[in-house]
């Protein structure tokens, strides 16, 4: 219809609604996230009167939500990236301030402690200065714990902000999910609430602050959330649904997990937004500048401690660790702990000291350097094991041009070390030598010998001389005072008694005896020669064979007794020993030629030897370890034991399951005891200027060399004399001692005696060393010894004496404590020094806190830029509304007129009348 | 460009507050002097700032030792000078006991002269420093540089250390001189053909005996090894003085390098006065713009003229 009145109205209410829109923007000009609502008007579907068309009036069209789609998407992705920055610029800020702190960083309590390290070092034997260095490395100890504890303070406060980050984007996407569901509801966007519209992208919004979102919208409206690499990974929120997410924390980890308490799927790296920047944080700065801080702290530990140990303390002492780490504190630089509480501990002197003779001629000035050396292993050879069995020896072959093969080298500190040299060729000999060329124990070297031995490349330092001064000799006369022996040795053994109150009466020496094994020696002529062996001491004349001995034990117990020696006592014997286990019953048995039985058990088998005692002239018993033991009767002496079958065809394994055959005598002396020193009243073999080993072996004896007590010094063992079927075993107790712990026991005297020659003493045992030349035409010359190096000014005199020791009292020296002082100048970490690897990761975080820094800036006019384009198409502006206002008001109240008008117009039909 | 009503307000208020802060950080700037108050300021900055500051610690640290040095070299000279000047006053004793005119009870009371003399040079020997060590006694601090040995003759009991310590980046000096170099040995023929050395206080007690003996051998041998101690200590006198030479070089050198580096540390942390009061000029009025623009700005709206 097309009428006035009816215009009008439509007009009227039209206008009404479209003031109320106006007036809803009005409303809501400051409500976060509100889209301005626009008004569309559509003029109302004309009426056709007669062939022309008549406006009907207006109609209210729709409100319309302003908005683009693309600004707001451009928002959110700017303020994911702007707000990915906000954490690395204020928590790197907050790192930065408490390393780079004068009062907190570790800068300063560096310089401080090595500050006092070179107060002390100018002042060494001051009680004040040692007190402030120590109280400097406390205050080193407890900044590192300090800082430590602030970046721990800061990663738990950034974890603490993941969780609460975590936890509030949950709710977001909780609230998305519930929107999403009214949403649901419409199946077109148009018909959807402009408000609810708003809440969603509202919520979109805030969810950007928190991490980086892909998102995909349906043709309702209804949107889909990730927080992956792309839309189909991660989805927090899938349509209606929604997932939370968490932080597995598990194993020390801090990893983005989504769906916690379901079907959890691990969130790779949020990259963006404020959850995005803390991992950033974490993963770029704290963790860095933590592990660097630690792996300081450990550097720190172990290079200060390691110059500790090379000083000497207040005391005379080895210098102990002057920090720990406590391995109960959360990480290195938190446990860093002073070990000392001694202010004299620590330990500022040099370990060696050199000094001048009083009664030098010359004025030549020594000086000294010391080369730390590890602890070498005990015994050099890993073949060559702790036990003394020949089986276990190791093949020694001396073949080619060589006429000589090392077996081994013997640390100092190995206690008590005997190496036994078994099946020997004539010539060949067990040889136990110094590093310096003092022979100890074997057989003096001859020129070839010395020449191919004494070589700097067999580790034996260059101009060194050969001595056999101390060869085989013992106690005064021997090398260092030792006890050495080379042949054969029985020792006293002692028992321990008990009484009635325990074993606390004192030992009873028993007397020495010496079994020799079985002799092995046949045919006729000299067997051993003249003076070849002796006996305590006493050289023994040839031993020469008729060729028609039967009993060669007692031919050779016999030659024993020709040494004269009234406290020995020399015998020949014979047995067989004879395990229980291997005896077979079932096997018959003949003794020297006569039929043995019958026997049915072990006891019946003893009796029937024993029956057969006077024709064999062996008898048996069980000995006190439940063996079988076969004996010569002593009107037998040291005769041959047979033992076989009647029949070897037919039984060839006889009833004590031995092997069958000749068993010869072997030889047994007995010292008794000195009553004066019975712990001397040893029985010893050894050999006369051409005996050798394999000549001790015929008479059953097996070759030895033998050292008491502690080795002082580093030996070498050899084999000289060509032969391919030797071996060496070894047996010894005791550990290797630091090399130098041992030579700081000792005082050395390096004497001058010649103008070309100078020879190094042990002062305590006066044992010459070494004995070395030299050029006396060197400037400076140096004397090396086990790791000490000597610096002389220039060349000494003749009969200048250098002493050297162990600087037990030398409290004033401060060698070691400029060599701490030193640390701070050492590029030790990766060729830079403490303080500079401190400092360069503080100008790391510095520069990555300046870079946050800048992007944030250049962020936040991007961010800008996005706020105002969706400003632009979204918000509300008073004025503009004002003026809405007035032009909506304007067009009603004209509506209104017209309404009037039509309403006058009608009256006035009315009132024709 | 349509600008909203919320926005307009919103950018209103961080301009406002970031006019704000910037002008709290120069007054903060200009109340503490420097231009870096704390390290985020300037991180770039901030190392270079702890790297010199550590630098400028390792020299002061140098000056201290420099110093306790100083008084170590000191106190060994004052005590080299006075040993110097009773050894001339024992030459000229022993010169004056060899002449021909000097009767025997002459020369025994010069003896008891030379003898307190000697104690006198002993005592000067066995110098102790402020906290009791002997200075003259290398690293074995805690004894008498010169004592008595087992057979009653005076002997060196030090040893030889001969110590240095930084005083620079690459600079060692010395601290101490073993008593031995300063009080040094004589060699005499050992009546073997060969020759020995006899200690210092040992050679002048033998001067000594020989005065109160009238040896007049023994006292012509004294008279040369007297020239040869004098020589021992002024060469030692002449070291020490040699090496407070070096003290004050050294000194000069690390004034020199602190200066350098206090220099450096200024021109990157100290703040220039007149550049930030002008800054704070500047953003001071930026403020006041901001706040009456936006005071009269803000009333400016479509509704006040609605009625």
């Amino acid at each position: 219809m097309s009428d006035m009145l009816s215009i009008s109205s439509t007009a009227v209410s039209a206008y009404q609604r479209a003031l109320s829109t106006v007036s809803n923007n009005i409303a809501n000009v400051s409500t976060d996230g509100y889209s301005r609502q626009d008004v569309a008007l559509e003029s109302n579907s004309p009426a056709k009167v007669a062939s022309y068309y008549m406006g009907t009036g207006v109609a209210f069209g729709s409100v319309k939500r302003q908005f683009d789609e693309f600004a707001e998407s451009n928002l959110r992705k700017s303020t994911s990236d702007l707000l990915s920055q906000e954490p690395m610029v204020d928590y790197t800020q907050r790192v930065m301030d408490i390393m780079g702190d004068k009062s907190v960083g570790l800068s300063s309590a560096l310089d401080q402690f090595f500050g006092s390290a070179r107060s002390l070092s100018a002042d060494p034997a001051s009680t004040v200065q040692r007190a402030s260095f120590l109280r400097s490395s406390q205050g080193l100890a407890s900044r590192f714990a300090e800082l430590s504890g602030q970046l721990d303070l800061i990663g738990t406060e950034t974890r603490q902000a993941l969780e609460a980050a975590a936890g509030q984007f949950n709710t977001l996407t909780d609230q998305l999910a519930l929107v999403n569901t009214q949403l649901n509801k419409a199946s077109k966007l148009e018909n959807q609430p402009s408000e609810l519209l708003d809440r969603r992208d509202l919520l979109l919004r805030q969810m950007a602050e928190f991490g980086g979102l892909k998102t995909s919208f349906e043709t309702n409206g209804v949107v889909s959330v990730s927080l992956g690499a792309t839309i189909n990974q991660s989805r927090v929120v899938d349509k209606l649904t929604a997932r939370p997410i968490g932080i597995d924390t598990a194993n020390g980890k801090f990893d983005f997990v989504l769906d916690p308490y379901g079907t959890t799927e691990s969130l790779p790296g949020i990259s963006s937004g404020k959850m995005g920047g803390l991992t950033n944080f974490m993963s770029q700065v704290l963790d860095p500048a933590q592990k660097s801080l630690n792996f300081l702290a450990k550097t720190l530990v172990k290079e200060v401690n390691s110059v500790q140990s090379k000083g000497i303390d207040g005391y005379g002492q080895v210098g102990q660790d002057l920090f720990r780490l406590d391995p109960s504190a959360a990480n290195e630089a938190a446990g860093i702990r002073v070990a000392l509480s001694d202010a004299m501990r620590i330990a500022t002197a040099a370990q060696f000291r050199v000094s001048e003779s009083v009664s030098n001629s010359s004025t030549v000035q020594a000086s000294l350097s010391y080369t730390t050396s590890a602890t070498p292993p005990g015994i050099s050879n890993p073949m060559l094991g702790n036990n003394a069995n020949p089986a276990a020896g190791v093949p020694i072959k001396v073949e080619g041009v060589k006429i000589f093969a090392p077996v081994t080298s013997v640390a100092a500190g190995i206690e008590s070390p005997t190496f036994y040299l078994d099946n020997a060729t004539d010539a060949q000999q067990l040889q136990v030598m110094t590093r310096d060329g003092r022979h100890l124990l074997g057989r003096a070297l001859t020129l070839d010998e010395q020449f191919q031995v004494i070589d700097p490349e067999n580790g034996f330092p260059a101009a060194t001389t050969y001595s056999d001064q101390y060869l085989n000799k013992s106690d005064e006369y021997g090398y260092r005072d030792m006890n050495v022996l080379y042949g054969a040795k029985a020792a006293v053994q002692y028992k321990q008694m008990f009484d009635k109150d325990g074993a606390t009466s004192s030992s009873v020496p028993v007397p020495a005896v010496l079994e020799t094994g079985r002799v092995n020696a046949s045919g006729s002529g000299i067997l051993i020669g003249d003076q070849d062996i002796m006996i305590n001491g006493f050289s023994l004349g040839p031993l020469v064979l008729k060729g028609d001995e039967k009993d060669m034990a007692q031919t050779m117990a016999n030659w024993f007794k020709t040494a004269g020696l009234t406290d020995v006592s020399v015998q020949a014997y014979n047995d067989i020993t004879v395990a229980p286990s291997k005896v077979q019953l079932d096997q018959p048995l003949q003794i020297n030629g006569k039929d043995i039985g019958p026997f049915t058990n072990f006891k019946s088998l003893v009796k029937a030897i024993q029956d057969k005692s006077a024709l064999t002239g062996v008898t048996a018993r069980v000995s006190e370890r439940g063996e079988l033991l076969l004996e010569n009767l002593p009107s037998a002496g040291g005769l041959p034991i047979t033992i076989g079958t009647s029949d070897p065809e037919k039984f060839p394994d006889n009833a004590l399951g031995v092997d069958s055959g000749t068993y010869t005598g072997k030889i047994r002396m007995t010292r008794e005891l000195n009553p004066l020193s019975p712990e001397k009243s040893d029985i010893r073999i050894s050999f006369g200027p051409n005996g050798t080993p394999a000549e001790l072996a015929k008479l059953g004896i097996r070759t030895g060399a033998y050292i008491e007590g502690k080795v002082p010094d580093d030996l070498i063992v050899f084999v000289t004399g060509q032969g391919n079927t030797a071996s060496v075993a070894a047996s010894y107790t005791g550990q290797p001692v630091l090399p130098q712990e041992n030579l700081r026991q000792q005082s050395l005297e390096i004497r001058f005696t010649a103008n070309n020659r100078y020879v190094i003493l042990d002062s305590k045992t006066n044992t010459e060393l070494a004995n070395r030349t030299y050029d006396p035409t060197v400037l400076e010359p140096t004397i090396d010894y086990q790791g000490l190096k000597i610096k002389l000014s220039f060349a000494p005199n003749v009969g200048d004496t250098f002493l050297i020791d162990g600087n037990k009292d030398g409290i004033g020296n401060n060698e070691n404590m400029l060599a701490l002082a030193d640390l701070s100048k050492k590029p030790i970490i990766e060729g830079k020094t403490l303080s500079n690897t401190y400092i360069d990761q503080v100008n790391d975080i510095g520069n990555l806190a300046q870079q946050a820094k800048i992007t944030q800036q250049a962020l936040t006019v991007v961010n800008d830029q996005a706020i105002q384009s969706r400003d632009k198409a979204s918000g509300v502006n008073l004025d503009d509304e004002a003026a809405e206002l007035i032009r909506f008001q304007q067009a009603y109240q004209a509506s209104a007129k017209a309404m009037q008008i039509s309403s006058q117009l009608f009256d006035s039909i009315v009132q024709l009348r | 460009m349509k600008v909203s009503t919320n926005l307009y307000f919103d950018r209103a208020s961080t301009q406002l507050g970031t006019v704000q802060s910037n002008l709290s950080k120069t007054q903060e700037q200009l109340s503490t002097g420097k231009q870096i108050t704390k390290p985020s300021d300037e991180p770039d900055k901030a190392s270079l700032v702890t790297r010199l500051e550590s630098e400028l610690a390792r020299q002061e640290s140098y000056q201290e030792t420099l110093s306790a040095v100083e008084i170590k070299l000191s106190t060994q000279e004052t005590a080299l000078r006075n040993v110097s000047d009773v050894m001339y006053r024992i030459k000229e004793l022993t010169v004056q006991a060899n002449s021909d005119t000097m009767g025997k009870l002459d020369r025994e009371s010069i003896a008891v002269e030379l003898e307190s003399l000697r104690d006198q040079v002993l005592s000067l020997a066995n110098t102790q420093d402020t906290s009791g060590n002997f200075i003259f006694a290398g690293s074995r601090v805690t004894e008498p540089s010169f004592a008595p040995n087992g057979q009653g003759l005076i002997d060196y009991q030090g040893d030889q250390s001969r110590m240095q310590v930084a005083v620079g980046d690459n600079r060692l000096m010395n601290v101490n001189r073993p008593g031995s170099d300063a009080f040094v040995r004589v060699v005499r023929d050992d009546g073997k053909g060969g020759k020995v050395g006899v200690g210092f206080f040992q050679a002048l007690g033998d001067l000594a005996k020989a005065v109160r003996t009238s040896d007049r051998a023994a006292m012509q041998r004294g008279i040369g090894e007297i020239d040869a101690m004098q020589q021992g200590v002024s060469e030692a006198t002449a070291q020490v003085g040699a090496d407070l030479n070096v003290v004050d070089a050294q000194k000069n050198v690390l004034d020199e390098v602190k200066l350098r580096l206090k220099t450096t540390l200024s021109s990157v942390q100290d703040l220039d006065y007149t550049e930030a009061i002008t800054r704070m000029n500047r953003d001071q009025l930026a403020l006041e713009a901001a706040q009456s623009s936006f005071a009269k700005i803000s009333k400016l709206s479509l509704f006040n003229y609605l009625n």
